[in-house]
């Protein structure tokens, strides 16, 4: 009966846990807000687990902040909370809708309610964010510019609450500009509508490169502000060990626009350089006493505020077929600050005087756009007065390719000079379609490969080659101890008696050995037999192998071993059959 | 089997093998006509100007997993000439790595290279003097060559053991020294493409920073062109570092990376 009971209950608490129907709920931390700030959202679905799809709001810029879950039980029943956290970001002003989001749970598609969030109007730096404890603005220290003139575009990041740290969340973005950014950043506090704020300013130069009108920024910042937090669920124990979490907020700072206008036409004389700002232009002699031949080297420095990266070499006014100019690559020294581009840039060449005489260089003009103003300016340096003197005979320098002269005899005045680049492009393009053959590069594993291989290789054919000849060797060996036994019986000759045919003796049983396969030192033909029977001989010449053993045998304990024909005979035979049974 | 036999199953045999070329051979063939369109296509955009599409193209032949350094030579080219700078050299190094010696390609970045403004850290010539060969062949070139030396080693090895006459030490010495030479070339290049790669800032001017994000100081500028080695990476910046003492961090996609290996 207990037991039924039990049962009972358990199927009671299981049935009402099941029975509790998922629900959808999406909140937000304020429904105000002023252009530039973010406000969080939260979708909360109870009782399941869920897909929200987030891709209905359209007023907004929408950055997930991920998931968290609550399981509580109470009185029994279960209950479980997951909630989808979202950072968003009015993309305008006005009454903006955050529409019911769909949340897919288990294939069935719930809705949240609908949300309304009021962006406020905004009514000038003095006014906005009056009650805001982040915003960002930027501005720019002109309205209106002409194409190359510089300006100052400021990031301000404004915080009246503790920040721990600033990122760019989406950089601001200068397209048709040249951007040169502050090396540091500005740090101050200001006042804005009785409020107080710690400022933190980037710089940027700005050069404009079309005209137009254009826009600097928008940016996106992520800012950690810190904060005590009460949220629900927190422990008191971690209240103690950890009493501020930051927590991250987005703020915007709006596009600024700037309208570029063309310079004015030019038709002064001379060319307009392309620079815009204020400018000078000096110019040097290092040398203004030389020959023919000799080399001075004439130095332009252009300076200035303004885009001085953009300067390029003044127009050389040098007479003409009189020097001969080789340039060098300019050097640039350029400081950003606060009050924009300056520094100055310097062209230099080499001029080697080809004639004597006296020359004036220059003078040498620069034509620049000076905002100020608003006109074209010329800069003029004044002309250097440069004396030319005769070259020495060995440095004479021909500028005619004289045929022969009469009365003289024909020498070679002319002096070699060095080939240099009159111009220079690009090389064509390959074209052949070998060119879209697929050649991949080596890797690691093939290169380990290419190296390891042979080795293995190697030792597999070392392997082989030893095994192969284990066999082999030994009939080798015996096949050359035969031989050698054969040589020596050739060296004692026939009158050397027992020794002879005990080399004879020898070279015969080592070649039967070798053709066996085996080592052995002494052979009956009985034994010799059964061997060259077992390598398959033929019966024939099996009997000629014994009877020459049993031949040898005789003449050596028979005592017949003088006779030099017979010696000879021998001799004959045993090198036949040393032959056939060694091959 | 009979002789009608044989004949019927080689019959069998060649229609089969027709069967798998044609089925096999082509889809292959058609992908190879597309390529070489697609190829030729590029090449006639560039020569009517159209330097951007080019570069597209060539670009999409690059992406499709073709490797080759007159292709990547093609890229260089197509960027410098539609204005990208730091692309045109990127690729040029790229190639440059499967064509070391290519004149042309040499001389088209030395060219690309005089329009960086930033001055390059110089190279040590005693370096290139005494390493002639890392500078003249490419990698491929090196661990084929270290791999044949290594194979005629163990072939004139294997001779001396085995076989009479025997070759001198001399040789074998010789041909030990070669392959190191090669060997430990190819794996220098390897280590340091691998530890050390290279790459190329792309935009026009970048700020080098002191930290990860966009709002840290900045402690210098590069221009589009400059190389770089890649010392490090972060979420998605990369450490880099320019001459001797120049070290700070950029946004991975400002950089081109240079080397084939990583």
């Amino acid at each position: 009966m207990k037991r039924l009971i039990l049962i009972a209950a358990a199927l009671f608490w299981a049935a009402t846990c099941l029975a509790a129907e998922p629900e959808v709920r999406a909140t937000v931390d304020r429904s105000e807000v002023a252009p530039g700030e973010s406000l969080r959202l939260t979708v909360e679905i109870s009782g399941a687990q869920g897909a929200v799809n987030v891709s209905g709001i359209r007023d907004f810029e929408v950055v997930s902040r991920g998931t968290s879950q609550n399981i509580s039980i109470v009185n029994g029943q279960m209950s479980k909370r997951v909630n989808y956290t979202y950072t968003l970001m009015p993309k305008k002003i006005g009454r903006l809708l955050i529409p019911p989001l769909p949340v897919d749970i288990d294939g069935r598609t719930l809705y949240t309610e609908m949300l309304a969030i009021q962006v406020a109007r905004d009514g000038g730096e003095q006014n906005a964010g009056r009650s805001s404890d982040l915003f960002a603005r930027m501005s720019l220290s002109e309205k209106q510019v002409c194409l190359g003139q510089q300006f100052i575009a400021r990031l301000r990041i404004y915080n009246a609450v503790p920040v721990t740290g600033r990122a760019f969340q989406k950089a601001p973005v200068f397209e048709g500009f040249a951007v040169e950014q502050l090396e540091e950043n500005r740090t101050y506090t200001t006042t804005v509508s009785g409020r107080r704020y710690e400022v933190v300013e980037v710089v940027y130069v700005l050069t404009p490169e079309k005209t137009g009108t254009l826009a600097a920024g928008p940016a996106t910042i992520e800012c950690q502000v810190v904060r005590r937090d009460r949220s629900a669920g927190r422990s008191p124990f971690d209240a103690f060990f950890n009493p501020v979490q930051p927590v991250s907020k987005l703020v915007r700072a709006g596009a600024a626009e700037v309208t570029v206008v063309p310079l004015p036409d030019f038709s002064g004389p001379g060319r307009f350089s392309g620079l815009v700002g204020t400018f000078d232009l000096q110019v040097d002699i290092d040398e203004t006493a030389l020959t023919v031949g000799g080399s001075a080297n004439l130095t332009m420095t252009v300076k200035g505020q303004g885009n001085i990266r953009d300067a390029t070499l003044p127009q050389l006014a040098l007479p003409e077929e009189a020097f001969k100019i080789y340039q060098e690559d300019p050097v640039e020294e350029v400081a950003v600050s606060a009050a924009g581009i300056s520094g100055y840039k310097r062209f230099s060449a080499a001029l080697v005087p080809l004639r004597q005489g006296e020359y004036q260089l220059g003078p040498f003009s620069l034509t620049y756009f000076d905002v100020e103003r608003e006109q074209y300016v010329t800069v003029q340096s004044e002309p250097l007065a440069v004396t030319v003197a005769p070259a020495s005979k060995e440095s004479e320098v021909n500028l005619f390719a004289a045929g022969k002269q009469e009365g003289k005899a024909e020498t070679s005045n002319i002096r070699k000079e060095s080939v240099r680049f009159t111009g220079k492009d690009l090389f064509p393009l390959k074209k052949d379609l070998s060119a879209i053959a697929d050649r991949p590069p080596v890797s690691v594993t093939q290169y380990l490969l290419l190296i390891g291989l042979p080795g293995i290789f190697y030792l597999v054919a070392l392997a082989v080659a030893v095994y192969a000849r284990k066999d082999e060797s030994v009939a080798r060996v015996m096949a050359r101890q035969s031989r050698t036994a054969l040589k020596t019986a050739r060296r004692l000759g026939g009158n050397a008696g027992g020794d002879y045919l005990d080399s004879l003796y020898r070279a015969i049983v080592y070649a039967v050995y070798s053709r066996a396969g085996r080592q052995g030192q002494t052979l009956t033909y009985r034994e010799a037999r059964t061997l060259l029977e077992e390598k398959g001989c033929s019966e024939a010449f099996i009997e000629e192998v014994c009877a020459f053993l049993e031949a040898v045998e005789q003449a050596r304990y028979g005592g017949q071993s003088g006779d030099a024909s017979a010696a000879e005979i021998l001799m004959r035979t045993a090198g036949d059959l040393v032959r056939r049974l060694t091959r | 089997m009979n002789g009608r036999g044989i004949r019927r199953t080689g019959l069998t045999l060649m229609i089969w093998l027709t069967a798998v070329f044609a089925f096999t051979a082509v889809p292959s063939f058609a992908g190879e006509a597309g390529l070489h369109q697609q190829f030729l296509k590029a090449v006639s955009d560039y020569e009517n100007g159209e330097y951007v599409r080019a570069a597209e193209a060539f670009r999409a032949l690059a992406d499709s997993g073709i490797h080759n350094g007159e292709l990547y030579y093609n890229l260089g080219n197509a960027y410098f000439r539609a204005g990208e700078l730091g692309r045109a050299i990127c690729w040029y190094e790229k190639a440059r790595q499967m064509l070391p010696a290519d004149p042309e390609l040499a001389f088209n970045l030395d060219y690309a290279r005089s329009f960086v403004k930033d001055r390059q850290p110089e190279q040590s010539s005693l370096a290139r003097t005494l390493f002639f060969w890392r500078y003249l062949l490419s990698q491929k070139i090196t661990v084929y060559l270290a791999g044949a030396a290594r194979l005629l080693f163990f072939v004139v090895l294997f001779w001396r053991k085995v076989f009479r006459p025997r070759p001198p030490g001399w040789l074998l010495s010789a041909i030990l020294a070669v392959f190191l030479v090669f060997a430990v070339t190819a794996a220098v290049n390897f280590y340091l493409a691998g530890a050390f790669p290279r790459g190329v800032i792309l935009p026009g001017a970048v700020s080098v920073k002191s930290g990860l994000s966009e709002l840290s100081t900045e402690l210098f500028i590069l221009h589009s062109g400059s190389c770089v080695t890649i010392e490090d990476s972060r979420k998605d910046y990369y450490r880099i570092r320019f001459g001797g003492d120049k070290v700070g961090w950029i946004q991975q996609e400002k950089v081109g990376l240079i080397s084939l290996h990583i």
